[in-house]
């Protein structure tokens, strides 16, 4: 495999092309369909494979930036993106990361260290793990849901039954919809008629105080936050939140860069693999329904969770390898939702053909 | 029209605010940022960007930007060749 290695002159390593552009490629699908940056895929993974932990952040922020172009056009042409929204979402959470960041500079004087560095940690694991859990029980609550009404579908009791009890329960979204403190704003294509202007605020002012809080790029915070929080469509919240990945992770690239710690080649390979990856991701979207999305994002971030649980173990049993082993977690796992999420893309494809062909009017939109 | 004019608003949004946080960090000191790289050896497109690093880390920093940009315009557009929008699908849930 050495003819496939090449010399990146400012990290000053030897590295595989062709890993570069199969990890681009990986992240630009889970990216483009998750609405993702997929940062907590790519920097462990090149730190891993001999990348410097800075190099392997400022690479993998500056590859993001040029696939999200890519996948925020793509979902840009297919509808998804509530530009609004994710006006308000970029303001409101710039501002909740400068409080995060000042968070982590007051810790720091108090904890030290390698206290805030304890603390940053679980509460990412914290996160990860409450985030997947819910997202994973309210697909099966759904789906149940769903099995149960189709059961009763033919007892007209047992219907009327279930709408009662139905009723006596308010969604989220809806209640913090029916808040009514002025100014109140609507967002047109997320379908959101009226809502109050600071309850959109503190969703994104929390979600960038989280974000800056725990150094991530965000988007696995705010992507949910809009479904569960303020009723956005799965793919609405998927393109919007592409929007917001690539206006913040323009300044991460460019900050990064003068720094010194941008591989522009790694991240130019990174990116062609991505950029491609990113097309088949977003395209994805069309096709897979929003609970199937949710699901795959569930299981991901749980695995992801999991693996940093993993690497905070690595110290206390003095065991180093744990840290390769918590990289090949998320490696492994990326790989496999990215062949899962490729091959719902081929089946729901060759079906929607299928049923144009066959020209089964019924057909339409099961796909 | 107006959402380029939006998306270069928040651009320099986003620029400001990051540097106001910079005022207020407490990062460690410039030494690890003057970090040069060997250019002995190094032929071509490696040379070139390697001298830039050493010399001028703004300049650096545009190229790499300016060639992310330029790389991602040039994708999507041959992207929207080849797939045309579908229009709105599964907004419903």
């Amino acid at each position: 495999m050495d003819i496939f290695n090449i010399y990146l002159p400012i990290a000053e390593i030897q590295f595989n092309v062709i890993l570069l552009f199969v990890l681009g490629f990986c992240v630009g699908v889970l990216g483009g369909f998750f609405g993702v940056g997929g940062g907590w895929i790519v920097t462990p993974t090149l730190n891993i494979f001999g990348f410097p932990m800075d190099f392997a952040i400022g690479t993998d922020i500056t590859y993001i930036f040029g696939t999200s172009i890519v996948s925020t056009k793509i979902h840009s042409g297919l509808g998804n993106i509530d530009w609004k929204l994710g006006i308000f979402s970029i303001v409101s959470s710039v501002i909740g990361v400068e409080v995060g960041a000042q968070l982590i500079m007051y810790l720091g004087k108090t904890y030290g260290i390698e206290g805030l560095d304890s603390i940053v940690r679980w509460s990412f694991i914290t996160l990860l793990i409450f985030l997947g859990g819910f997202m994973l029980y309210d697909y099966f609550v759904v789906q149940k849901r769903l099995s149960e009404e189709e059961r009763k579908a033919d007892d007209p009791m047992q219907t009327h039954i279930s709408k009662i009890q139905k009723k006596k329960k308010v969604a989220l979204p809806i209640r913090l919809q029916n808040i009514r403190l002025f100014p109140m704003v609507s967002f047109k294509t997320s379908g959101i008629k009226s809502v109050s202007f600071w309850i959109v605020f503190v969703i994104f002012f929390v979600a960038g105080v989280l974000q800056g809080f725990l150094g991530v790029g965000g988007g696995f915070i705010k992507m949910p936050a809009m479904i569960y929080l303020l009723g956005v469509p799965t793919v609405i919240a998927v393109g919007t939140d592409l929007f917001n990945v690539l206006i913040t992770s323009i300044y991460g690239g460019f900050t990064y860069a003068i720094k010194g710690r941008v591989e522009l080649i790694a991240a130019v390979i990174m990116f062609f693999g991505g950029a491609f990856g990113a097309i088949f991701g977003s395209t994805a979207t069309k096709y897979v329904r929003g609970y199937g999305i949710r699901l795959l994002f569930a299981i991901m971030i749980i695995v992801a969770g999991g693996s940093v649980v993993i690497k905070q173990l690595e110290k206390p049993l003095h065991m180093p390898i744990l840290n390769d082993i918590s990289g090949y977690l998320v490696v492994g796992a990326a790989i496999l939702m990215t062949s899962i999420v490729l091959w719902k893309l081929v089946v729901s494809y060759y079906q929607l053909k299928k049923s144009e062909m066959g020209f089964d009017p019924d057909s339409i939109g099961k796909h | 029209m107006f959402k380029k004019l939006i998306s270069r608003c928040l651009l320099l949004l986003c620029f400001l605010a990051a540097n106001t946080g910079n005022l207020f960090a407490e990062g460690k000191p410039a030494t690890e940022l003057n970090k040069t790289v060997k250019v002995e050896g190094l032929t071509g497109l490696n040379l070139f960007l390697a001298q830039t690093y050493n010399s001028n880390r703004l300049l650096f920093a545009v190229i790499s930007t300016g060639v992310i940009v330029i790389l991602g315009v040039i994708v999507t557009y041959i992207v929207s060749l080849f797939i045309k929008p579908a229009g709105h699908t599964h907004k419903e849930e």
